[in-house]
């Protein structure tokens, strides 16, 4: 009993320690300060950000579609590695889920802010069209979520009946974890629902997963603009999300074993496992960007010409390259040797990673406006560039911060790692059982 | 000495000059220009077109937003409130009268209306009459050596008189404007009547087509319009794919592929979300 009560007293939700509480309110000042930029767009409209008649998609979109790759993670670490049978992901398929959540919340509200105008939301569900890719976005991203946040309960329920248990002198957060247990005791009955449930959940959330994200590249491939025209865009999107998805699993989980010194459970074995993946996402993704860039290339059409040489060569070039040598060839790289898979260099690859996909997302939506088929011409000078201006960072990264905020208290609260799951794989609960007999 | 006192009055008459100039361009509201043309449909729809301009620095320019309100002028100068108008950003106005017919114009026949401005902070106010005297145009279609002929009649409503040597336009209708048929228009002789054939080969719908015989701003009779569609066209099919199910329909005329494919998907995945809540339900009730 004492190994279990030990387990359970590691992997219990702790309080803030004077880091934490920084770390808050610096998210908190961010998130106040998009806010103020938030209002002054509701007060004055869109025309305080950079976009204009050509570049009517900007930073906002680019996050979203940044945020859709992100939560993309949930179906990689805990319905595909699960179905597997990799059991060594047990450990980081919470965290992965909970990345999931909070990165398609923040896809959500980016469309909001995006609007521009909030209140007509409502109009997407009255007057919107089942023709429009818009809607279906609309539709499995609504789905996505519900099913991220089951998938995420769901595997709370044993961990929620512990931690019922385990805080008995603390009265009110015991009552709060009992409520959630939804009165969890892992009877023969409920057993056998929650792995019907869990089984379900893990079937479910991949083809919506993989429907989310060629929805979101479909919004970009059905317009006939130079850079989007491609059949390819909905498994290319798909490739470069598991990759941005596995770089957020792998800066989290690093975040979260430093700070809550995990390191028996969240073991050098996960980095080295994690890196070995990601080389791999990487490779795909290469692979995909080959076939983006290349074909077109070699055909070499003027419109998409333009639009190549300014990738190549252009005003894009250095973030380009930079995204391409950095966020994808470096990692393979370093990760590709033993070495490189220790939990540091891995957690520095999983940031470039993260980085580096922000970016690509960005890479995709601008340059692409900014060459249409019909030539720039007859309009401001203003109107041939794109760049956010500073509220539309300033909201952009109010996003950011609302996502990691997200995490953030949901680390707060929820057990980081699966209590039961890990000590039924540890073969704790086992030997606390054999004791009692 | 002297010459300074001049000096202080010439001073003090400035300033009040410079008062008075700017106090008044505080109150200086813009002059409307207003004009009115009267417009009749056959057989009963008549209207008035109230257009409203003003000078501004860059020229005439349209004065939007400005309320008009439209009076019956009676014989014995009273006036009965018919109704009222806003321009719109053309600075146009379209106000539309009741039937004529129910109506008694003056002991010659003429129907009088005057539009009042109301008040408006930036415009002054401005009002106009228009006179006019009721037509009547009939026509029709008959056929004469197997070509197809439109015949129209122009009668004073109120004294039941031909009226001739007045100008008529004979056009078939059309999307964007009117396609002009023969000549550029046809004088009406003493019958008051005109008669034009119908060129062959005039593409409509199924060979419908919508002739029209127009008398254009005329000084008594303002505009008069009669239209007849008629089968003397060349049949064209209909390419139109505005009542079909497409993918640039409205919500209304989504294909049906589009409605019953991603609906199924949507039911059953959703289907599954339901019974996955309802699990948790079950879970909840199930502990012992």
């Amino acid at each position: 009993m004492e190994t279990l009560n030990r387990h359970i007293a590691e992997l219990a939700p702790r309080k803030f320690n004077k880091y934490g509480i920084a770390w808050l309110a610096f998210l908190g000042l961010v998130i106040l300060a998009s806010l103020i930029a938030y209002w002054k767009q509701l007060s004055e409209g869109l025309v305080i950000t950079g976009m204009r008649d050509y570049a009517l998609w900007g930073v906002y979109i680019s996050n979203f579609v940044f945020f859709v790759a992100i939560s993309l993670v949930g179906s990689l670490i805990t319905a595909i590695l699960r179905l597997t049978g990799a059991h060594w992901s047990t450990p980081i398929t919470r965290i992965s889920e909970i990345i999931a959540v909070a990165a398609i919340i923040m896809a959500g509200l980016t469309i909001i802010i995006d609007m521009g105008r909030p209140e007509r939301l409502y109009y997407l569900f009255i007057y919107g069209r089942l023709q429009s890719p818009i809607i279906w976005d609309v539709i499995v991203i609504s789905t996505y979520l519900v099913i991220s946040l089951l998938l995420l309960y769901y595997p709370l329920l044993p961990d929620f009946a512990i931690l019922n248990k385990y805080y008995t002198k603390q009265p009110k957060a015991s009552k709060w974890y009992g409520r959630l247990a939804l009165n969890w005791t892992g009877n023969p009955e409920q057993k056998k629902r929650f792995k019907k449930a869990i089984r379900m959940l893990s079937v479910l959330i991949i083809p919506v997963a993989f429907g989310i994200h060629t929805v979101t590249a479909w919004l970009f491939a059905t317009t006939f603009r130079p850079g989007w025209d491609s059949t390819n865009f909905g498994p290319y999107f798909i490739a470069g999300a598991f990759v941005a998805g596995a770089g957020a699993v792998i800066t989290i989980m690093y975040i979260v074993r430093r700070v809550y010194r995990l390191e028996n459970y969240i073991t050098d074995l996960h980095f080295d496992r994690m890196g070995r993946l990601l080389v791999l996402l990487c490779l795909v993704y290469l692979y995909f960007n080959v076939n983006e860039y290349l074909v077109p290339a070699y055909k070499n059409p003027v419109d998409e010409a333009v639009h190549l040489e300014s990738l190549f060569t252009g005003a894009y070039a250095p973030l380009f390259w930079l995204v391409i040598i950095g966020g994808l060839i470096v990692p393979i790289l370093v990760l590709i040797v033993p070495r490189g898979r220790k939990p540091l260099p891995v957690f520095i690859m999983g940031i470039i990673v993260v980085v580096g996909a922000w970016w690509k997302r960005y890479l995709i939506v601008t340059p692409t406006l900014l060459h249409p088929f019909l030539p720039v011409q007859g309009v401001p000078e203003s109107w041939h560039h794109y760049f956010p201006t500073a509220p539309e960072w300033t909201i952009t990264f109010g996003t950011l911060a609302m996502a990691l905020l997200i995490i953030t208290l949901l680390v707060r609260y929820l057990p980081v790692i699966p209590i039961q799951e890990t000590a039924e794989e540890r073969g704790i609960i086992q030997i606390e059982k054999t004791k009692a007999k | 000495m002297r010459q300074g006192r001049h000096t202080y009055r010439f001073l003090f008459l400035g300033v009040c000059l410079c008062c008075i100039s700017f106090a008044s361009g505080q109150d200086e509201k813009n002059r409307v220009r207003v004009s009115l043309g009267y417009t009749k449909v056959m057989p009963a729809t008549s209207a008035l077109t109230i257009t409203a301009k003003y000078r501004a620095e860059e020229g005439i320019v349209a004065t939007p937003g400005l309320d008009f309100e439209v009076f019956r002028v009676l014989e014995a100068d009273s006036m009965v409130l018919e109704g009222s108008a806003r321009t719109n950003s053309e600075g146009e106005a379209v106000f539309k009268l009741k039937n004529l017919n129910s109506i008694q114009p003056d002991s010659s026949g003429i129907y009088t209306y005057r539009v009042v401005s109301l008040e408006h902070p930036d415009f002054s106010e401005a009002e106009k009459d228009i006179s006019f005297r009721e037509a009547l145009l009939d026509i029709g279609i008959s056929t004469a050596d197997s070509i197809p002929q439109l015949t129209a009649t122009l009668t004073d409503a109120y004294s039941g008189e031909a009226l001739e040597e007045l100008p008529l336009r004979v056009q078939v209708q059309r999307l964007f404007r009117p396609l002009r048929i023969g000549e550029e228009f046809y004088m009406t002789d003493s019958d008051g009547s005109v008669t034009v054939p119908v060129e062959p080969g005039i593409p409509g719908l199924d060979g419908l087509i919508t002739l029209e015989v127009v008398l254009a701003e005329n000084d008594d009779y303002g505009s008069v319009k009669a239209l007849v569609e008629t089968p003397v066209g060349e049949p064209i099919k209909n390419l139109s794919t505005f009542n079909k199910r497409t993918m640039w329909s409205p919500p209304s005329k989504t294909p049906l592929f589009l409605l019953i494919v991603p609906n199924l998907l949507i039911l059953g995945i959703w289907g599954a979300i339901v019974f996955l809540v309802i699990n948790l339900f079950k879970i909840y009730k199930s502990k012992n």
